[in-house]
Order: C-alpha cells, then structure tokens, then sequence
C-alpha cells in the first residue's frame, strides 16, 4: 500500500511542475482511491490536496518588523493592555480571548458598547490578504489600531497609546530596542485623549488633535504605528494547524496507515461533501479554508440593521493613511501593494463579507459576521436550505440548496471537527511579564 | 458588437499548453476571433506570467492583437480587460491596468482569478469608434 501511495505523489509533483493545475489535466493522471470503505475521486484528491499543509507565514514587507521578537512582546503586552482603552477596562484580548480561540464567544463583540459584528477568531490571522469583515484593512498593523480609537470598542486615541507606552520603562526600553529612540513630545500637555476626527471637528479628541504641532502629529502617528507593528508581530505567531485533518492529508501523501485513520468515516464522507457536491471548497479554498475575498451568501437582515459589508470598506481602505501604500508603511512599491493597488468597487461587493478560516471553526461559533448562528448544524442548514433573502445585493449564484440529509449534515460536522488544531506555547496566552516588572 | 471565441478550442489551447512535456514557463492562449463584421477581426495572443494561471494569485499578462486581415492597427486603439464567472454571478474584484507597449502589444497587471471553477476573460477593443470583444473562456 505505501508504494502505491509514493506513485501517487511522484505523479502529484510531477503534475504541479507541468503545470496541470487544469481539471483535465489533473483527472488524468491521479487515481481513485478508497480510504476507510470511502471512496475518493480523482477530483477529490487533487482539492484535498489543497488544502494541507498550512505554508510557512509569508512576510509583511509593510511591517519591517513583523517577525521581531522584541516586537512580538510588546505586542503582545500590549495586545493584553487595559490601559489602551478610555475606561481602563478594554483590551483586544477582551474580544478576543486565548481561552475562547481568540473569540469571545459572542452573537455579537462587546466593548464600550455593544457592535454590529461578531469577533473573528485570530487563529492563523497572518495568512490574511484583508482584515475586518468587510475588508476596510490591508495589513494586520493598520488593523489593530482601529479598536484602540473606535468610540464603541477601547474608545481610546493615539496619544493615550503614545503616553502608554512613554510612561512605562518596560514598554519604553522594549520599543527603543526594536524601533529606536523615543522622541518626547515638544511641550506639555494637559488631556490624554487625542486623534483626528475629521468628519466631527466638534469632538473634543479631534480639537485636542487639532491643538498639537504638526510635529508632535507626526511623532505621534509614527509611535501609533509602531504599536500595531509590534501587535502584528504579536498576532503573527497564533498559528494554528496540526488537525485531525492535516495529518489525514501526511497520509495520503505517505501512505501511512495510522495517518490515514485520523479521520472518523463519518469525518471523510463530510470531506467528500466539501470538496464534492457541497461545493464549499469555491470558497474555502487554500489552506487557510478561505479564498480570502468576499461573497455575498444571500443572508436577510436576520432583525439587523443593514450592513452593506465590503462595497463601503473599499473607499475607507483607499482612502485609509495607515494602509499598505501610506506614510507609515516599510514598503510602499506596487509589488508589496498589489491587492490594495487593483482592489476596486464592483456592484456584485454589495453585502458581500469575508470568507472566514475554516481552521478550528468547531471552536469559534457563533458564525456568520453577526453571529447569527449558534452552531455549525445552524450553518449547515443554511446552506442546505437557503431560504433566505438576500438584505442587500444577490447571492453568489453559485450557491445552490444543498438539501442535505441529516446524516450528511452529521458527516460535515464530523469533517469541520477534524480541522480543530493545536494551540501555542502557553507563554503566548497571557500577558508577558516584562524584564523590568520581575 | 460582441465577438466570441470557441470557449471550447480556447480552453483545449489552455490544457495543450499546460500539460505539454516538460515545465514551462509561460502559457500562450491563441485565440482566432471570429467576428460578425468583416471590417474588425483580430486574433488575440495572451501570456501569462506566472503560467499556467494560478487560483487566487495575482497573475500579469501580455496581451498581443493583431488583424486578421494583415491590415495595420490603428494607432488610437484602446484595450480593456476585465473578467467574470457567468456561473457566480460575480467576476475579479480587481480593476487590471493596461500599458501599451507598441499598437497591438499591451502588458496587463492586476489580474486575480480568486476562486476555482469556469471564468471568462474579456478583451474588449475599441479601434476607430467600433467597440468589440473577445471572450476567452477557461477553468481553474
């Protein structure tokens, strides 16, 4: 049995440099095979293989310092930092537990108040070509300052982030030693709160903004920016991978046998289902399970407000000075920008949201980006049934009612388990003690 | 004026191409326009680089027009790109960027064909006020 599975890769690796990445290309060469009393097409093997192993992270060229270590760790203690948020009682780590896979567990996020989207777990965020829901984000630095100044969410602004970090010896000497001296501000100031907000010049922040020298903007902004570098650098390191799954895939490619029973009956007749005539593998493709572009599925306001998702997110990412191709970025050139440069708006973006990371999805409910279901049967019957109306736009019209049995639907399910990976050095699951607090 | 190309000869080219003996490093799609005018016929050459067209990466391609008819291109000619999956509903979410290189030879960037199954890629020419398209159909 193993050599037939070695021909089978050899055939594999010789079909990718030839490059028959075509369905017919691909159906001629690669053999049908029977795994557990399962059958697996030709067409079956070659999406599956697809999907595993996760690749090596690939670099951020906007983030020069994105796989630093000093700067993963102030990440880090800043990523578990209350005192980023106005109340003192905020951090991303609110919304994004490690005990909870980086969710909150929640129909919908809860910071200051209560928001309009569900917490997307973090697991594998690097991998990411678009950040948010709707995409309003191009790099995972420029991402994780939005929550620090958004009203509803830590409520804060850059300059209590700068007197954060200016104000700590710990995160003072960490930031010196990754981003170099840390300039003081050119005079005193009396309030703690200040940004740009230029579509409400009546707030308070943005008049304090306002107030500030242009050089004491710049300082700050640059520091602003830094911060969510070191967050990335953070964020980075929360891979996830390992599965049931991957090592079912080591199988297929080894011919392992024990490898090759990780996964239940029930787990690859759900993966025959995904990669078959279910369909979900348009677009929860890759190794992350997701294409990382948007799609409209046609859900209904489900008692929401309309949420048109990535039409809007397009201009705000253009427009957006800390994106991949603004002042703040360690690479600008088209070849570091290309998704950001050719992104455009298309009618069909209407109520269009993120494919989201299938990678331990048994874990990280409730789904959909309101959270309007409770569990992966609710997303199943979803698809199975599509009933509803789309709020806005038109459902992706390859989308069709899958009209599951429930002993299919039981058999997704099983499949979807089996992507629950491993976790992290515990060490990453807290806030670090840094060298001046021991 | 619409001009269509045999999705099926062009995507035969495709696999002809993709599986030929050895590794290659372009991919070349001839496509012999057939048009419902006699005045505007052109056949269309498109290499894509990196080849064959990879699934959810962003992909350049030169594109080379000549006439059927052997007759000169207009200097004034101009290109647009852009591409569909009539199945989806949906096309690229991307908006290419054309440079011409010489009339009749144009290098497109900003190609992303982000998910598997049957797409169509429009060339769409205007020469002399005559708007028209090729269609070239293939599936990743």
């Amino acid at each position: 049995m193993s050599r037939t599975y070695a021909i089978l890769w050899f055939v594999l690796i010789l079909c990718s440099g030839c490059g028959k990445s075509y369905d017919a290309g691909v159906t001629s060469v690669l053999s049908e095979m029977s795994v557990g009393g399962i059958t697996l097409s030709e067409t079956n093997l070659f999406e599956i293989l697809k999907l595993s192993p996760l690749p090596t992270l690939p670099p951020n060229p906007t983030n020069q310092y994105a796989d630093n270590e000093d700067a993963a760790l102030l990440g880090q203690a800043l990523f578990f930092d209350t005192g980023l948020s106005i109340n003192g009682k905020i951090a991303c780590a609110t919304c994004h537990q490690p005990d909870n896979d980086w969710t909150d567990g929640k129909t919908l996020s809860k910071g200051l108040q209560l928001l309009t989207r569900n917490a997307p777990t973090l697991w594998n965020v690097g991998y990411q070509r678009w950040y948010y829901w709707d995409g309003r984000k191009d790099t995972l630095w420029s991402q994780a300052l939005n929550p620090i100044e958004h009203p509803l969410e830590m409520g804060g602004s850059r300059l209590r982030a700068y007197q954060r970090l200016t104000s700590n010896e710990s995160y003072r000497d960490l930031y010196q030693s990754v981003f170099g001296q840390l300039s003081l501000l050119s005079s005193e100031i009396e309030f703690q709160d200040a940004r740009p907000i230029p579509e409400r010049p009546e707030e308070t922040m943005h008049q304090a903004w306002q107030s500030l020298s242009v050089k004491d903007q710049a300082l700050i902004n640059r520091v602003f920016s830094n911060i969510g570098k070191s967050m990335e650098a953070y964020q980075r390191r929360l891979i996830s991978t390992d599965s049931l799954f991957d090592q079912f895939v080591h199988g297929l490619r080894s011919g392992n046998d024990e490898d090759l029973q990780a996964l239940s009956p029930a787990a690859i007749r759900g993966l025959v289902l995904f990669v078959g005539r279910g369909q979900c593998i348009l677009c929860h493709s890759g190794p992350h399970f997701t294409d990382n572009e948007f799609h409209n599925i046609g859900l209904d306001l489900g008692g929401n407000p309309l949420d048109q998702g990535r039409y809007p997110a397009i201009e705000k990412l253009k427009l957006d000075p800390f994106n991949g191709k603004g002042l703040f970025s360690d690479d600008t050139s088209l070849q570091a920008n290309r998704s950001l440069h050719y992104v455009t708006e298309k009618d069909n973006n209407l109520g269009e949201f993120k494919t989201p990371t299938l990678r331990n999805v048994a874990r990280t409910g409730p789904y959909m980006h309101d959270g309007r279901f409770v569990n992966l049967r609710e997303v199943i019957d979803f698809y199975s049934m599509l009933a509803d109306t789309p709020a806005i736009g038109h459902r992706e019209e390859s989308l069709q009612a899958l009209n599951l049995t429930s002993s299919e639907a039981a058999d997704l399910i099983a499949f979807l388990n089996a992507l629950n990976g491993s976790s992290l050095d515990a060490g990453l699951l807290k806030k670090p003690i840094l060298a001046l607090e021991q | 004026m619409k001009w269509n190309v045999s999705s099926i000869s062009a995507f035969a080219l495709l696999v002809l191409t993709a599986c030929g003996v050895g590794v290659q490093s372009t991919q070349t799609i001839v496509t012999p326009l057939e048009t419902d005018t006699v005045s505007a016929s052109y056949a269309v050459s498109c290499i894509f680089d990196p080849s064959p067209i990879p699934r959810n990466e962003h992909v350049d391609m030169t594109l080379s027009l000549k006439r059927k008819d052997g007759a000169a291109l207009s200097e004034g000619l101009s290109i647009k790109v852009d591409a569909d999956m009539p199945s989806h509903g949906h096309g690229i979410n991307t908006a290419p960027e054309i440079q011409k290189v010489t009339t009749g030879k144009y290098e497109v960037k900003g190609l992303l064909f982000h998910m598997g199954g049957e797409w169509e890629l429009y060339i769409d020419v205007m020469e002399d006020g005559i708007p028209g398209r090729a269609t070239i159909a293939f599936t990743l």
